[in-house]
C-alpha cells in the first residue's frame, strides 16, 4: 500500500528522509527500470551519472540490467544526481514500459538518442499519472478505430490516409466543416494529450510525436509549435493520423510522414468541401480569410491549391517567395495557441480538479508517484502558485 | 456625371476658387522646395494596425498610381509590440482594432469543459488497465512488483 501522508516530496527534504528511503530501497526493494527511466528522464549517459556518484559506467549498467543492485549510499547519489526521490528507485508502482520504436517522432532524424529516450521516459511518466487519476476519476473512454488494449488492429480503418481521415470525421460525428477544438476533440475520444516543456531547451529538436502502444494512446505536442496555433493543430491532426494509420507498423519512414501530413490536410481541411473556396489565382487575401476560417495556416492552403490543381508549379513556387516576403513585413504572423483554448490539453488538469475536489493533493498524488512537486506540476500543466523570489 | 467643354472664363465661382487654392499651394510648394524638402509620409497597414511607417522622397511613375522611392527611412513605432490582436506582434495601438472574428475557426468552440468526469468508485479497476491486462503488447510491460 503506497503511504501518501509524507507531504515533503518535493519540497525542503529534512535530513535522513531520503536516506531512510534509499535504505528501504536498497537490495530487493531497488527497480532496475527506474533507475533507466530516471536516468532518461534527466537526459544523462551511465558516463554521466558514474561519474558523478565516482563509480565505473559498467556498474551502472550493472545496476540498470539488474544483474547487481547498488548500495543505499549509492541510491541517495543516484537520486541526487537524478534530482529524484529516492523511493522513485523502488518496486511496487504499476509501470508501462515503451519502447523506443513504438513511438512515431515527427522529426526523428533530427531527434538525437538521448532526446528520443527522455521523451519516450517522459511518455511513460504521463501515462502512470493518467493511470493514477484514473483510479480515481472516470475518464472518457478511448474512442479510436482499432485501437484495443495499447494495440491498432490494421484493417479497422482505411489504409488510405484520405479515406482515413474522411472515415474517422464520419466517426467522431465532425460533418465536413471546420474543427474549431482539434485537440479537445481528441481530448473527448480518450486520446491523452499534452504540450509541456519537458525537453526543456532541446525541445525544438524533439518535436512531436505519439504512441499507440500503451493502454491509453498518447500525443505529445511540444511548445515550439505553439506559437502558431494553425501549426500546432496541424502536428496534432498529424500525429493522430500515425495513430490511425500506423499503429501496427514500425515508425521512421518517410512515406508514413507523407500519409500523416496527407491525413491531417483532408481531416483539417476535407478536399470536396475547400477545393471550391479556393482561389483560382494566387490570391492571399482570400486565402489569409480561409486560414482564419479552417485554422490551418496559409502555406497549408497554398499547398492545397496545387493539390487540386487550381494553381501551377511555378505560381506554387512564386506563392512562397511572396509568402516569405510578407511574413517579413509582418503580415501573415502566427497566433499562439494560448489564444485559442480548445487546442491546449486540458483533460488530465480536469480529472486533477476533481480529484482534488475529492480530497486529493497534488503532495499525497506526487508522493504516490514518487516525483517531486515541480516535476508533477509540469506534467500536469500548472503552474506553481508561489510567488518566486529572485536575489538582485 | 455630366462633363461638357466649357470655355475658361465661364467656369462656376466654386470651381474658380480651387483653381485659384490649387495655384497659390503650388506656389508655396515651389518655394518650399527651394528652401528644403518635400517629404512623403507613406504607411502600410492592415486591419489590426499599422505595420511599417517611413517617409522618403517620393516620385510618381505613371497615372496608374506606381511610384519609386529613391529613398526611404524607416520611422520608429512608439507603440508596444505584441499589442496587436491576439498577440501577433503587430503595433495594433496605432490601428482600428478588430473585433471578435465570428467567422474564425475556433469562434464557437465552448470556453471552458468538464469532459463530464466523475468520481470513480474506489473498487473499479482503470478501463485501461482492465483491458491490457488481457493483452499486453510487445512494445509495453506492465511490472507491479509488489
Amino acid at each position: 500500500m503506497t503511504d501518501t501522508s509524507n507531504p515533503e516530496i518535493g519540497q525542503l527534504q529534512l535530513l535522513g528522509i531520503d536516506e531512510t528511503a534509499a535504505t528501504a530501497v536498497s537490495g530487493a526493494g531497488f527497480e532496475p527500470a527506474r533507475l533507466t527511466q530516471a536516468r532518461r528522464l534527466a537526459g544523462v549517459t551511465k558516463k554521466t551519472v558514474a561519474d558523478s556518484l565516482g563509480v565505473s559506467p559498467v556498474a551502472v549498467g550493472q545496476w540498470e540490467a539488474g544483474t547487481h543492485p547498488p548500495r543505499p549510499d549509492h541510491i541517495t547519489g543516484l537520486a541526487e544526481a537524478l534530482n529524484v526521490p529516492a523511493a522513485c528507485l523502488a518496486v511496487g508502482r504499476p509501470y508501462a514500459r515503451l519502447e523506443a520504436s513504438a513511438a512515431h517522432f515527427r522529426s526523428l532524424r533530427r531527434t538525437p538518442a538521448i532526446q528520443r529516450a527522455k521523451a519516450i521516459a517522459f511518455t511513460e511518466q504521463v501515462w502512470e499519472l493518467t493511470y493514477a487519476l484514473e483510479k480515481r476519476i472516470q475518464l472518457p473512454a478511448v474512442d479510436l478505430p482499432g485501437f484495443s488494449a495499447g494495440e491498432i488492429t490494421s484493417g479497422a480503418m482505411p489504409s488510405d490516409p484520405v479515406n482515413a481521415a474522411q472515415e474517422l470525421r464520419r466517426r467522431w460525428g465532425l460533418g465536413t466543416g471546420r474543427i474549431s477544438q482539434l485537440v479537445r476533440t481528441m481530448e473527448h475520444h480518450g486520446l491523452i494529450v499534452t504540450l509541456v516543456p519537458f525537453a526543456g531547451t532541446a525541445t525544438a529538436t524533439v518535436d512531436a510525436f505519439s504512441t499507440s502502444h500503451l493502454p491509453r494512446p498518447i500525443v505529445v505536442l511540444t511548445p515550439d509549435r505553439a506559437d502558431d496555433v494553425y501549426r500546432h493543430r496541424f502536428t496534432a491532426a498529424h500525429e493522430l493520423g500515425h495513430l490511425v494509420l500506423h499503429g501496427d507498423t514500425a515508425p521512421g519512414d518517410t512515406q508514413q510522414e507523407k500519409e500523416a501530413d496527407q491525413f491531417a490536410a483532408e481531416l483539417l481541411t476535407p478536399a470536396a468541401v475547400i477545393t471550391p473556396l479556393l482561389p483560382t489565382r494566387m490570391d492571399f487575401k482570400i486565402l489569409d480569410r480561409l486560414s482564419q476560417e479552417w485554422g490551418v495556416a496559409v502555406e497549408s492552403l497554398v499547398y492545397r491549391c496545387r493539390e487540386v490543381g487550381t494553381i501551377s508549379e511555378p505560381a506554387y513556387r512564386r506563392a512562397f517567395q511572396r509568402l516569405a516576403q510578407l511574413r517579413k513585413l509582418n503580415l501573415f504572423q502566427p497566433e499562439p495557441v494560448t489564444g485559442s483554448p480548445g487546442e491546449n490539453p486540458l483533460l488530465l488538469r480536469r480529472a486533477f480538479d476533481l480529484a482534488e475536489k475529492n480530497g486529493l493533493t497534488l503532495p499525497q498524488l506526487a508522493d504516490e508517484l514518487k516525483v517531486k512537486l515541480p516535476r508533477l506540476r509540469l506534467l500536469l500543466g500548472v503552474d506553481d502558485p508561489r510567488p518566486r523570489l529572485t536575489l538582485v | 456625371m455630366e462633363v461638357r467643354d466649357r470655355p475658361q472664363d465661364q467656369l462656376p465661382e466654386g470651381e474658380d476658387a480651387a483653381e485659384t487654392a490649387r495655384a497659390e499651394e503650388e506656389a508655396v510648394l515651389k518655394e518650399l522646395e527651394a528652401l528644403g524638402r518635400v517629404v512623403t509620409i507613406g504607411y502600410s497597414s492592415n486591419t489590426s494596425g499599422v505595420i511599417e511607417i517611413g517617409w522618403g522622397d517620393c516620385e510618381l511613375l505613371d497615372d496608374e498610381g506606381h511610384v519609386r522611392w529613391p529613398h526611404w527611412e524607416t520611422l520608429p513605432m512608439t507603440g508596444t509590440l505584441g499589442e496587436g490582436e491576439n498577440g501577433t506582434g503587430l503595433w495594433g495601438a496605432h490601428g482600428p482594432k478588430r473585433g471578435p472574428n465570428p467567422t474564425r475557426f475556433d469562434a464557437d468552440a465552448p470556453l471552458d469543459d468538464d469532459f463530464g468526469l466523475t468520481p470513480r468508485s474506489p473498487l473499479d479497476v482503470p478501463r485501461s488497465v482492465s483491458r491490457s491486462a488481457t493483452s499486453r503488447p510487445a512494445a509495453m510491460v506492465m511490472s507491479r512488483c509488489d
